[in-house]
């Protein structure tokens, strides 16, 4: 196993979601290789930094403050909103022409790529790894399930 | 001189057990005391492997399973499987954590898969009506030699380690180690000459308890997104009768590299675009090849796991427990079939040898009436977005 493979594998390795025999070559590879064992380190340090991040506790008057500034925001909202309601409905008017404008010119002549995802039909196929999964699902073939 | 050579002949017979050796599948009608007790063996390992390969357990079985996410995946997931002896199922992923509580139900008549991220439940008619243990095992004979290697404890039980080797050296040794009492597959590994052994499957926990608790073969669907879907199963005999509801002609090769047959022919009539999955088998391999119309060149990603080619205006994914150096092979048949187009307009001869393996009807399916579209038991009343 060379360093390329074990890096790609360290979060993995920590969250021992490998086999035994993967788990065995990578400590090995680890015991001799220094590069890896810092990579190792650095991996583990971001997962406890996330792991122990503290969650926040919001103070006992957070709800109403929260509250009534919403009310307020909602209020100081409307008032503004009668002033440039004209003014408003133009700028939707106009983002809505040049938005048709750019889709119109997306169309263009070589949609290739965007056809082919929309004619690969991904849904069935995970469907069907679903089914497939549930046929013989000790008969050590590997089941895939649907993912969206 | 008489005590020497009666010695040497017991320290002999000693020996070839100790080595536990056994004869391969079919051995010779003039067969030994001695060879006939390990022709015996290998039809025990026979046994254990139609046992292990069967979708019905005997007893009830609880089991905690790990398994690659695909064939060459170095990650694993874990499996909780419950299967009752009535045949139903039931599966939940524990994990990794992005599949973690996925969730699959099959009672045997249709199956559910609830996926938490999206709160949705997918119905489909059940993939568990047919018993083709026979038509497998027929292939497995012809593809593979068997042999009960030695015994040894796996989990706590007393497993026989059944090797399966292929005749075609471009496929891998596929090595199983079975619960003698019950069948049950307990780790599959796979070798390929020269290299170290890779682990495929293992249990980790295996119970047999007399009864499931209330509920467990059942998904409560309130609140979730239902969907159903259907799916039209014919033989590759009946390819033909499937043009008008796909809308292309279905590419069934007439010869398949490494002894792989097709087994079956599910249209999936109600998908955007219309897509035809294609089974195959060598036995003990399984690979599914999905064909639907699209465009030439494939730049969508391919999902994990599968090799794409285009063919025209066909479109061909393969997927299946083999490498990728196999799975190319099969699928550049599947392409070359395609080429010559008398293949699917000539099946009652180039497909003699899968109609010879199906002659015994109960051999590949009880339900599905091989040769006829779409049998009513396999049929669910279609009403997307309930």
């Amino acid at each position: 196993m060379n360093c390329k493979n074990v890096q790609s594998q360290l979060s993995a390795y920590l969250d021992e979601e490998l086999a035994g025999r993967e788990m065995i070559e990578i400590r090995e590879h680890l015991r001799d290789c220094r590069e890896c064992e810092e990579e190792l380190r650095c991996v583990q340090g971001v997962k406890r930094l996330l792991g122990g991040s503290a969650v926040p506790e919001p103070s006992q008057d957070f709800e109403d403050r929260l509250v009534s500034r919403v009310l307020a925001a909602t209020d100081s909202a409307a008032e503004s909103r009668k002033i440039s309601f004209i003014a408003l409905t133009g700028i939707a008017a106009a983002s809505m022409l040049a938005t048709l404008i750019l889709l119109n010119s997306m169309r263009g002549p070589n949609p290739q790529v965007a056809d082919q995802k929309e004619t690969m039909p991904y849904d069935f196929i995970q469907r069907d790894r679903s089914f497939d999964a549930s046929t013989d699902p000790l008969s050590g073939s590997p089941v895939v399930y649907s993912r969206r | 001189m008489r005590i020497l050579l009666l010695t040497s002949l017991m320290a002999a017979a000693a020996i070839t057990c100790a080595q536990g050796r056994a004869v391969p599948v079919g051995g010779g009608q003039n067969e030994s005391p001695k060879q006939l007790r390990l022709t015996d063996e290998t039809k025990k390992a026979q046994e254990l492997l139609r046992m292990a390969m069967g979708r019905v357990p005997i007893y009830n079985v609880q089991a905690i399973i790990t398994q690659r996410l695909d064939y060459s995946s170095p990650l694993f997931q874990q499996i909780k499987v419950q299967i009752s002896k009535e045949g139903k199922l039931h599966q939940i992923i524990l994990a990794p954590l992005d599949y973690q509580g996925i969730e699959l139900v099959d009672d045997g008549q249709k199956m559910w898969t609830y996926t938490p991220d999206d709160k949705r439940v997918i119905v489909q008619p059940s993939a568990r009506q047919d018993e083709d243990v026979k038509f497998r095992m027929k292939l497995v004979v012809r593809n593979y030699t068997i042999r009960l290697e030695r015994r040894e404890k796996v989990a706590g039980r007393d497993a026989a380690i059944v090797t399966a080797t292929p005749k075609d050296d471009d496929l891998e040794t596929r090595c199983y180690a079975i619960d003698e009492n019950t069948g049950f597959l307990l780790r599959l590994e796979t070798c390929k000459e020269g290299s170290a052994p890779v682990l495929h499957f293992e249990t980790k926990m295996v119970q047999f308890p007399d009864k499931f608790a209330k509920g467990t073969f059942e998904i409560n669907s309130a609140f979730v997104t239902t969907e159903h879907y259907d799916r039209k199963c014919v033989g590759p005999e009946s390819a033909n009768d499937l043009v008008d509801e796909l809308g292309f002609h279905p590419v069934v090769p007439n010869k398949l590299p490494f002894g792989f047959a097709v087994q079956e022919l599910q249209a999936a009539t109600d998908s955007r675009p219309t897509a035809l999955a294609v089974r195959i088998t060598d036995g003990l391999a399984k690979a599914t090849i999905i064909e639907w119309e699209g465009g030439r060149s494939s730049k969508a990603p391919a999902p994990q796991g599968t090799i794409v080619a285009n063919s025209g205006r066909l479109t061909l994914l393969i997927s299946g427990d083999m490498p990728d150096d196999v799975k190319d092979r099969i699928l550049r048949a599947f392409v070359q079939g395609h080429h010559q187009r008398d293949a699917w307009k000539l099946p009652d001869v180039t497909l003699s040898w899968v109609q010879e393996l199906r002659s015994n009807a109960e051999a590949f399916s009880i339900n599905r009436e091989p040769g006829r579209v779409a049998p009513t038991a396999f049929s669910l009343p279609v009403a997307n977005q309930d």
